[in-house]
Order: C-alpha cells, then sequence, then structure tokens
C-alpha cells in the first residue's frame, strides 16, 4: 500500500515535466553561478571564506532549500485529499509514510542536482564527506517542509517561511560570519560546520557531525508527528474549521494576493532600502564621532568612526519610514471595502489583525533587506540586540501608519510620514548630529528603540533598560490608538 | 401568496408573513463647513418603513432625496441620529457604487465574502456558479476589477451581495450600467428569489420599473409615503 501511494503520488509529480526539471536544473544554476558570488559575499561578512569550503556548502544550500520548497508543497497541496484517503481506511499510519518516503525521493533527485553541479565546479571530485553532509542538508529541510506543510494552511505563508528560514540559515550562518551565538540554533549550523570542515568548537560530546545527525532526526521526527496529527481520521481534519478562523484564512490569503500586486510597494520595500543604505554608508567618511553609550551601568562618551554609526542608523530610519508607510497604504487601499466586509459576520478586529499581518510582513521584509544590505559595511556588537530593536521600530512605525491614514487621509498621510521618521529618527535620535538625543527628542516615538539599537550595535552587554521599556509602551498606546482608530474606519458609523 | 381583502393596500402582509425588517422614526442630518460654522442638512426625519418576507418593495425619489442614506442606515453602514432599526442577520447590502478591492479577482472576491458570510465550500461553489451564469459575467471570473467594464464591476458588486441567499436584500440602484439582457435577467432572479421567499428593497428611478414591485415606497421630504 504505502509503496503504491508513493509511486502514485511521484508519479503525479512528474506528470507536470517543469517541476521534475526544475528540481535539477535549479541546484545546477544555483551552486555554479553562485558559489562564486557567494564565496566574495562571505569574504566580505568576514566568515570562513575559503572559497572551496563555501563552494561545497552552496551544494548543501541549494538541495536544503529544494527539499523545503518542494516538500512543503507536496505536503500542503495535498493535504485535504491525504485526509480524507486515511478517513476513507486506508490509515494515517500508510498516508504518513507514503507521503514521507515521496517527499525524500524528490528531495534525493534534487540533491543529486546538486551534488553534480559541484562536481561540475569543483573538478577535483566529491570527498564523501560533501556527500554526506549534503544528504545531511536535504533531510533537515525535508523535516521543516513538511512540517510547515502539514501545521500551516496557506501556501504562500508556508512557503515563504520556509524559505525565510533557509535565508537566515544561510546568510546568517558560520559560512557568512554567524549571528554571534544564536546562529547556532539555526538548523545547518553544524551541518555547515561539517560540510566546510571547519570546527564549530561549540558541538561538545557529540561533535558537529554527531549533533547534525541528532538535528535531522529531531526535524524529522517533528515532520512524522505533525504530518500524523493533521492527517490522523476524524481529527479536525474533515470538519470544516470555526468560520471565524476560515473567514480569517480567506482574508489574509486576499489580503496578501492584493500585496502582491501592488507594485510601488515591492519596489519601496526592497529597492528602497539597497539604495538608500548603501548609498548613504558610502559617502560618510570614515572620520570620528561621539556618541553616548551605556555600557556597564553607566552612560560615557564614546569615538566611534561615523560611517558605523551612520550604517547602523541608517536602518531604523529606513525601516521606520517604510514600515509607516506599508501601514498607510495597506489601510487606505482597502478601507472602503472592509467597511463592506464588516457588515457581514467578520469582525472589525478581525479584519485588523489581516491588514496587520501584512503590514508586519511588508515591514519584516523590509528590516531584512535593510539588515542585509548594513551588514555588507557595518557588524554590529550584538545582533540580536541590533535585530530586535530594529524591529520594535518597524513595529512602532507600521502602527503609525495605520493611524495615519485615516486621520490624515491618503495625501496628508504621506506627508506626516515622510516628516515624522526622519524628524524622528533621523534628526532628534540620530548620534551624528549629537552625541544624546536632545530633550525634545525624548518624547517621540523612536527614542527608546533607538537607544536599544545603539546599543545593540556598539556594546557587547545590554544596558538600555528604561529606554527599552519606554519604547514597549509606545508601542502599546499606538497599538490600542491605531485599533480604535481602525475600528472606527471599518465601522464608518459615524459619517 | 393569497391577500386577503383587507390588505389590498398592503399586499403581503398576509398571516403568516415574517417582518424581516422594520425601522421607526429614522432621522439623520448631514454636518458641512467648519465646526465653528457648521450647517445641519436634515436629509431623513422620521422615516417609518417594514418589509416581510417574500416581497418586492421599491424605494423611489429624485436624486439627492436620501434613498441611499436611508439604505445605509438600514443595513448598518451609517448610524442615524435618532430611530430604531430592527432587522434580520441574514441580509445583504449593494452599494449605488460598487465597493471591491481593485486588485483582487471576481472569483477571489466571491471566495473572501463567501467565507465572511459562512458558507461551506460546496454551498460556495455552487452559488459562485449560478451567479456567474444569471448575471452573465463567468468570462469575467479571473479577471482583476480594475481591468473590468463598469457593468461587470456591478454585476460582481449585485453577486456579492446575493451570494449567500439571504433573507433580506437592499439593493441600491442595482442595474445601473446593466445591458437590457442582463436587466431582463435580473429582475427574473429577483424574483425567483421574492418567491423563495426572501425580501427584497431596491432603489429605483425607473418609472418602467414600477410594475415589478408588490409595493413602493416614495421618499418626499424626508418621509417614506407608501404609494
Ligand atoms: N457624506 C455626506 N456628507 C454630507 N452630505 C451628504 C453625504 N452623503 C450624502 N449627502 C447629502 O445627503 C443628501 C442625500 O444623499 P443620498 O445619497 O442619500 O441621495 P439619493 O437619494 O441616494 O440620491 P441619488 O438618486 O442621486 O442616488 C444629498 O443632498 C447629499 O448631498
Ligand atoms: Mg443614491
Amino acid at each position: 500500500m504505502i509503496l503504491k501511494l508513493s509511486t502514485r503520488w511521484l508519479a503525479e509529480f512528474g506528470r507536470r515535466p517543469l517541476n521534475l526539471i526544475l528540481l535539477i536544473v535549479v541546484p545546477l544554476v544555483f551552486v555554479t553561478l553562485s558559489a562564486g558570488v557567494l564565496a566574495d559575499f562571505a569574504d566580505i561578512l568576514g566568515g570562513l571564506g575559503e572559497v572551496g569550503n563555501i563552494e561545497a556548502a552552496t551544494a548543501g544550500w541549494a538541495a536544503a532549500v529544494l527539499a523545503g520548497v518542494s516538500g512543503f508543497f507536496h505536503v500542503s497541496t495535498s493535504r485535504n485529499a491525504d485526509r480524507r484517503l486515511a478517513e476513507a481506511g486506508v490509515g494515517a499510519i500508510a498516508v504518513v509514510a507514503s507521503r514521507l518516503i515521496s517527499t525524500l525521493a524528490l528531495a534525493a533527485v534534487s540533491t543529486l542536482g546538486a551534488l553534480i553541479a559541484l562536481g561540475v565546479r569543483t573538478n577535483s571530485g566529491l570527498s564523501w564527506r560533501v556527500v554526506g553532509a549534503t544528504i545531511l542538508f536535504s533531510l533537515i529541510y525535508v523535516g521543516i517542509g513538511v512540517a510547515v506543510g502539514a501545521l500551516i494552511e496557506s501556501e504562500m505563508n508556508g512557503s515563504l517561511l520556509v524559505v525565510f528560514i533557509w535565508i537566515f540559515d544561510v546568510f546568517f550562518g558560520p559560512a557568512m560570519g554567524g549571528v554571534g551565538r544564536l546562529s547556532q540554533f539555526f538548523p545547518l549550523y553544524y551541518p555547515t560546520s561539517v560540510i566546510t570542515s571547519i570546527d564549530s568548537g561549540t558541538a561538545g560530546l557529540l561533535g558537529d557531525l554527531g549533533l547534525s545527525g541528532l538535528i535531522v532526526v529531531l526535524a524529522l521526527g517533528v515532520a512524522v508527528l505533525a504530518l500524523a496529527m493533521t492527517t490522523r481520521s476524524g481529527s479536525f481534519a474533515t470538519k470544516e474549521p470555526p468560520p471565524f478562523r476560515r473567514r480569517i484564512y480567506a482574508a489574509q490569503k486576499a489580503a496578501f494576493r492584493q500585496l502582491q500586486r501592488m507594485p510601488i510597494m515591492w519596489i519601496l520595500v526592497v529597492g528602497l532600502p539597497a539604495a538608500f543604505i548603501s548609498e548613504s554608508i558610502a559617502v560618510t567618511p570614515n572620520s570620528p564621532t561621539p556618541v553616548e553609550l551605556a555600557e556597564a551601568g553607566a552612560r560615557t562618551l564614546q569615538i566611534l568612526p561615523m560611517d558605523e554609526v551612520h550604517g547602523a542608523i541608517m536602518v531604523p530610519i529606513t525601516v521606520g519610514f517604510l514600515a509607516s508607510l506599508a501601514g498607510l497604504f495597506v489601510i487606505v487601499d482597502s478601507a472602503e471595502v472592509d467597511q463592506r466586509l464588516s457588515l457581514t459576520p467578520f469582525r472589525p478586529l478581525e479584519i485588523l489583525w489581516v491588514r496587520f499581518v501584512v503590514i508586519m510582513s511588508a515591514s519584516l521584509l523590509a528590516t531584512a533587506i535593510s539588515l542585509l544590505v548594513t551588514s555588507l559595511s557595518f557588524r554590529p556588537a550584538s545582533w540580536p540586540i541590533f535585530v530586535g530593536a530594529n524591529l520594535l521600530v518597524a513595529l512602532t512605525y507600521a502602527t503609525i501608519g495605520v493611524i495615519a491614514g485615516p486621520v490624515f487621509g491618503r495625501l496628508g498621510g504621506i506627508y506626516v510620514l515622510l516628516i515624522l521618521p526622519f524628524v524622528d529618527i533621523g534628526l532628534a535620535q540620530n548620534p551624528m548630529f549629537d552625541a544624546a538625543p536632545p530633550t525634545w527628542g525624548r518624547f517621540l516615538p523612536g527614542h527608546g528603540a533607538v537607544r536599544v539599537m545603539m546599543d545593540g550595535a556598539f556594546t557587547q552587554s545590554f544596558d538600555e533598560g528604561l529606554p527599552l521599556f519606554l519604547a514597549l509602551v509606545w508601542l502599546v498606546c499606538l497599538g490600542v490608538i491605531s485599533t480604535i482608530v481602525f475600528r472606527r474606519v471599518a465601522l464608518a458609523r459615524v459619517s | 401568496m393569497m391577500a386577503t381583502p383587507e390588505s389590498v393596500n398592503a399586499p403581503n402582509l398576509g398571516v403568516g408573513d415574517q417582518i424581516v425588517l422594520e425601522a421607526a422614526g429614522i432621522w439623520k442630518e448631514y454636518r458641512r463647513g467648519l465646526p465653528t460654522r457648521r450647517r445641519s442638512f436634515p436629509v431623513l426625519k422620521g422615516v417609518d418603513l417594514s418589509l416581510t418576507s417574500g416581497e418586492i418593495v421599491g424605494l423611489v425619489g429624485e436624486n439627492g432625496a436620501g434613498k441611499s442614506t436611508l439604505m445605509k442606515i438600514l443595513v448598518g453602514a451609517l448610524q442615524a441620529d435618532a430611530g430604531t432599526v430592527q432587522r434580520t442577520d441574514r441580509f445583504g447590502y449593494c452599494p449605488q457604487v460598487p465597493v471591491l478591492y481593485e486588485r483582487l479577482r471576481c472569483d477571489e472576491h466571491l471566495e473572501l465574502f463567501g467565507a465572511a458570510y459562512g458558507m461551506s465550500r460546496s454551498e460556495l461553489s455552487s452559488s459562485t456558479e449560478k451567479l456567474y451564469e444569471d448575471l452573465d459575467f463567468a468570462r469575467f471570473a479571473q479577471t482583476r476589477v480594475e481591468e473590468l467594464s463598469g457593468g461587470t464591476r456591478s454585476k460582481l458588486n449585485l453577486a456579492i451581495a446575493m451570494m449567500h441567499d439571504p433573507a433580506l436584500l437592499c439593493l441600491d440602484e442595482p442595474y445601473a450600467g446593466f445591458d437590457w439582457d442582463t436587466y431582463q435577467r435580473f429582475w427574473d432572479l429577483t424574483s425567483r428569489r421574492r418567491n423563495a421567499g426572501a425580501s427584497l428593497l431596491i432603489i429605483s428611478h425607473f418609472i418602467a420599473d414600477e410594475e415589478r414591485f408588490d409595493r413602493i415606497y416614495d421618499l418626499v421630504d424626508g418621509r417614506a409615503v407608501q404609494r
């Protein structure tokens, strides 16, 4: 039964030959084209940087992302059919096993593609170590893809999640310089050490290989569990989910489509950080500038290179600006129809939630790209604090955007949002103008988060508890106000 | 539906008919101008109106009489200054100007609103299929609203209001922009719904429509007068 099912599913997959071709072509192209480029890039980032090693890692990365994505779709698109099958008496165990086997077969194809590409490129032959490690990469992402596919209903959200995990894994992994201690928790951290044959030094008793094996077992275990849980007959599977979940799901899907079809948003979110940040870092001289920082409980004036300070401060400026614009556009763009939607059983707060998820996704993307561009020339002392503070800025300004649209209108809102982030983060909080923010600057929404950001950028330890608290208070207040404003928009009972 | 002799002026208020909409003393004024020199324009001055199941009721009046304002209040899209509205929860509203997401396709709209109304997948697909056919716009199912003609937008606008087969339909000049063929199909559709027990309130300008209504309210001087 298991054999019959899994071969049938593979045949189904193969019925669209493009799928199969892509499975081989993508790793080929990825490895041949990107290995050199990525190696240079990793060099700049201060990673391991030995070209041969990175080259080997690219095969693993290509195999991983394809295994993850094809695993995701293989499970996600057939979830309902699988449930029905399990229900019809085939049994959950057989269905899950067959699904897993056919997914692994697909992963094997892409792994093969990646290894062939690597073999062609290096022409010095492949070591068993590289082949084995590439298989480890691929298995781990099969686990991730299948688990996400089983648990997350939306195809768009799920596939994005898999890709995001992979991006973080690759770009913040040890081959690219790492994110300090945090990167150890990414699934490919230890396998990367295996494939590049550079001891991570933190693997302990099991060693890098042992830990990698453990991660494989863990990933596949979680995948099987997730798949079994959602396939089991008599689970929530065959029932339709409750109405409120179905409508939120439908609205979320529609909202992402709207965003996806808004080209201006993409140009802004992707293009602006790239242009903005790299340009301003490039034009800033490397001259010293005084900055007030907190370290070991005391505030002191430190002298820092100006281009680094500029690199750091440009991230929250860009992120704040883009997050607020995303908030404005997404809300204003659909306000009128959201009103219509609120005449159905849809509750205004549910609609707000849907819109907010979209706004935050756009903001997260802008943040990720800003961080990536900045990381080319600047390495913060503490990545987690630096990233966290910028996310705080993104959240804060996204809510400001949500408020600005209904209050000032589309055009008025744009003007306000062109000015506010620059006055707040670009001027008041900007240490390039003043070592410490002026008094009036302390009353602006970005104050706390930017202090935390500077702390993460230039000091090892975290010393900005009060500013963090302040930032959170701002966030909560703005969150409440935006909720009230949006409720009024959606209900439109006043005129 | 049997009309008793006493109810000649209100043919559908026979025994067993359910009231699906009842409005009393609706008052609404719009305020214009700066807050310091704000002036009020009363549009509705105590409207009383009621609908029972299984009738098509017309709401007529000249431009600017307040028909759309009244309908928005009836469906809950606008707050009245005074008065009460009692209405079934199972209603659909078709606004005068199509209110649609520009970048979503027709079937994406129907999918979203279907989920919002709490329709099951099978209900959704059968209702969608029927409406595409009845209003004749199936070939635009995959077209984004921003690329649709005005008439097709109106069709989608109407389909969204009717798709969940509500007990009460409030339609604000739903056929503006329809061609003659679609206009005929529209009246077929509404009378079928009426015969199935639904109640329809339709805003209209056309004298020609009058024979299609079971009852007509004239909106004059901010009040609804039954003909
Ligand atoms: N949002 C608003 N603010 C101020 N005045 C308004 C507003 N909406 C409508 N009005 C005014 O209220 C009056 C009634 O408008 P309404 O749209 O209800 O008319 P109508 O009977 O539907 O007209 P039509 O046949 O043209 O659709 C008009 O004088 C209009 O100018
Ligand atoms: Mg009108």
